[in-house]
């Protein structure tokens, strides 16, 4: 087999990694060519008399109701929204959120770099955390 | 419907039947035309852990089964199965460490090593290629398996188990770096 031939005259770092990845590539490549049909023998019977008794005509049924549900909800939840909401007074609300000037001063920058880089650490932990877990 | 004209319906149709009529041998046939491949895939994420990986695939099934009502035929129904069975892997992985047995204590493994040269060699490959995985964490062990075994795309992978596709590049990177470094050592 080919991996197990491994290349001998390797002459610097990358030719090493690129013969590395071939060889990775073609002990795959066998495993891909070689891969087994597995028989069934009583695999699929098995599964069958487990299966749960449920209906899933209903189930589908349920799934579009769901759905429909969700939707009519949607609608009348925008038009209470649309009567019964003071838009003027949410608008001005929103307006006087806006502060009218801003001062651009050193301390503000570097409360803005800190609370980025402070995030940024944070994400990356929480993904290298998950990525091990 | 016999089960002889459901060999020659297509898996749209076979859900189709499942799902409007009930019809359990129509998800048989489903089971049937996936079984090798699923079982084949879990094995290599188990550490060719025969029996857990059966276990792992026929609980698979059931959950397939479970939500068949909500599968939209937009993607391919083995990527479906296959984020359903990463998923169960990857609970099981969760609630305790995986039972995993060494060539000798694994009977299934050692009886398939006693049928003969050519079987030798087959069963060879796909143990050494278990091994390696099994030096990955879960995640990462089934990206190397879709991108390097099945040879899914990225985008593909990163739809099929739910993750961004920059996190399925890191895995690539990184577990194509440990899995040369396992090939090595095995060299000597």
């Amino acid at each position: 087999m080919d991996y197990k031939n491994g290349e001998v005259n390797i002459m610097n770092n990358d030719t090493t990694y690129n013969a590395d990845q071939k060889s990775l590539d073609s002990l795959f490549a066998s495993a891909r060519h070689l891969q087994p049909h597995l028989m069934d023998h009583s695999f699929t019977k098995i599964v069958v008399n487990r299966l749960p008794k449920i209906n899933l005509v209903a189930q589908k049924e349920s799934v579009k109701k769901g759905l429909s549900f969700d939707l009519v909800g949607a609608v009348i939840g925008l038009l209470m929204a649309y009567f019964f909401i003071d838009k003027a007074s949410l608008l001005n609300l929103f307006v006087g959120l806006i502060p009218e000037s801003l001062v651009i001063s050193p301390l503000l920058i570097v409360g803005v770099v800190a609370a980025v880089g402070l995030s940024s650490i944070v994400a990356w932990w929480a993904v290298e955390d998950n990525a091990l877990n | 419907m016999k089960r002889q004209d459901l060999t020659i319906l297509e898996e749209a149709q076979l859900v189709e039947l499942a799902v409007s009529k009930n019809d359990q041998l129509a998800f048989a046939e489903l089971v049937n035309r996936h079984q090798s491949n699923l079982r084949y895939s879990l094995r290599q994420m188990t550490d060719w852990n025969e029996a857990l990986a059966d276990d792992l695939a026929q609980d698979t099934f059931i959950q397939a089964f479970k939500e068949l009502a909500k599968f939209r035929q937009q993607a391919k129904f083995s990527s479906w199965l296959y984020r359903i069975g990463y998923n169960v892997f990857l609970q099981h992985v969760r609630k305790k460490a995986l039972d995993t047995q060494s060539l000798d204590e694994n009977p299934l493994l050692s009886n398939q090593l006693e049928q003969g040269p050519e079987h030798q060699e087959e069963s060879e490959v796909h143990h050494k290629v278990a091994k390696l995985l099994a030096t990955l964490e879960p995640e990462r062990r089934s990206v190397l398996h879709l991108v390097l075994h099945r040879q899914n795309t990225q985008q593909e992978i990163s739809d099929m188990m739910g993750i961004p596709l920059g996190t399925v590049k890191t895995h690539i990177n990184r577990g194509r770096v440990v899995l040369q470094d396992g090939l090595q050592e095995w060299r000597g």
